[in-house]
């Protein structure tokens, strides 16, 4: 079978065996991660999936370790969402400004609306470190070796991010 | 006037949009299904890059020695044809380095070589 639900990494198996393998670890935290980061649930599990097949199309250039394929699919999944924040900010300029949120709302879907509208204010990698770091506990180092960045870039990331993070919410209080 | 600083955990964590969320069985199914396809998939051929390399290192190689082979003297005298080795003291030099798929490239530089 293809996609097999071991956990460590086996020596001499496929490309394809290491593929499942990966899946079968990954799939749930990626998109847990990809929630967080995309528009919406619905644009969440299309990250997931292209991740996935961009890593699928090249089988054989997926490392073997699974700290390593795990940092792959992140940044794939990074990458991609850079992509369409790109897009979808290309599409929105000049546009009306997203509606304001019925008070009356339910209260759990108006904290997620607002979290998810105030992470989108982030571009992507910045978005990625402070949700890393904030919802998911990494540290620094964890996430530098993720993205591929450096510790002082995740730093400095995370800085602008929070401060971002806190204007956005202190004007919505307002 | 002091405003409460915000705390941005627990703003973060109080609508994670990851909160209760998961991909359903089905799901899972289809998207492994899609994986295994892909992967499954005739992947298109690399660019042969060794090829490459070796055309390269033997193009190059037969460039070299093409220079070195000594050349017909226009004159047809016999000084001539010594000449160039006589007056030869510089050593021929050695640009050396290596392609990321390991192959290694020598280019030899000869002074003493006219075209």
């Amino acid at each position: 079978m293809l996609l097999s639900a071991a956990t460590t990494a086996l020596a001499g198996e496929t490309p394809q065996e290491r593929l499942g393998r990966l899946f079968e670890a990954q799939h749930s935290r990626l998109f847990r991660l990809a929630l967080r980061l995309a528009h919406d649930a619905e644009e969440a599990r299309d990250l997931v999936q292209e991740a996935f097949l961009r890593v699928a199309r090249r089988p054989q250039a997926l490392p073997a370790g699974e700290r390593d394929g795990e940092a792959l699919l992140v940044r794939v999944l990074v990458n991609l969402c850079h992509d369409r924040h790109r897009r979808r900010a290309v599409r929105e300029r000049g546009g009306a400004p997203p509606p304001a949120l019925p008070s009356d709302a339910e209260r759990e879907t108006v904290a997620r609306d607002a979290v998810r509208r105030a992470l989108a204010t982030l571009p992507a990698r910045r978005r990625a470190v402070v949700v890393m770091a904030e919802l998911e506990e990494r540290t620094t180092d964890e996430i530098a070796a993720l993205l591929g960045i450096a510790r002082v870039t995740v730093r400095w990331h995370l800085a602008a991010g929070r401060k971002a993070l806190r204007r956005y919410f202190g004007e919505e209080e307002r | 006037m002091n405003r409460e600083p915000i705390d941005l955990r627990a703003a973060l964590r109080a609508g994670d949009p990851a909160l209760g969320e998961a991909l359903d069985v089905r799901e899972v199914a289809r998207l492994r299904a899609a994986i295994e396809a892909a992967a499954a998939a005739d992947t298109p051929t690399p660019w042969p890059w060794r090829a490459v390399w070796a055309g390269v290192v033997l193009t190059g190689l037969a460039i070299a020695l093409g220079l070195r082979a000594p050349v017909a003297p226009t004159t047809g005298s016999s000084a001539a044809l010594v000449a160039p080795a006589a007056s030869s003291n510089v050593k021929d030099q050695q640009l050396q380095f290596e392609t990321p798929d390991g192959v290694r490239i020598v280019w030899v530089l000869s002074p003493n070589v006219h075209l």
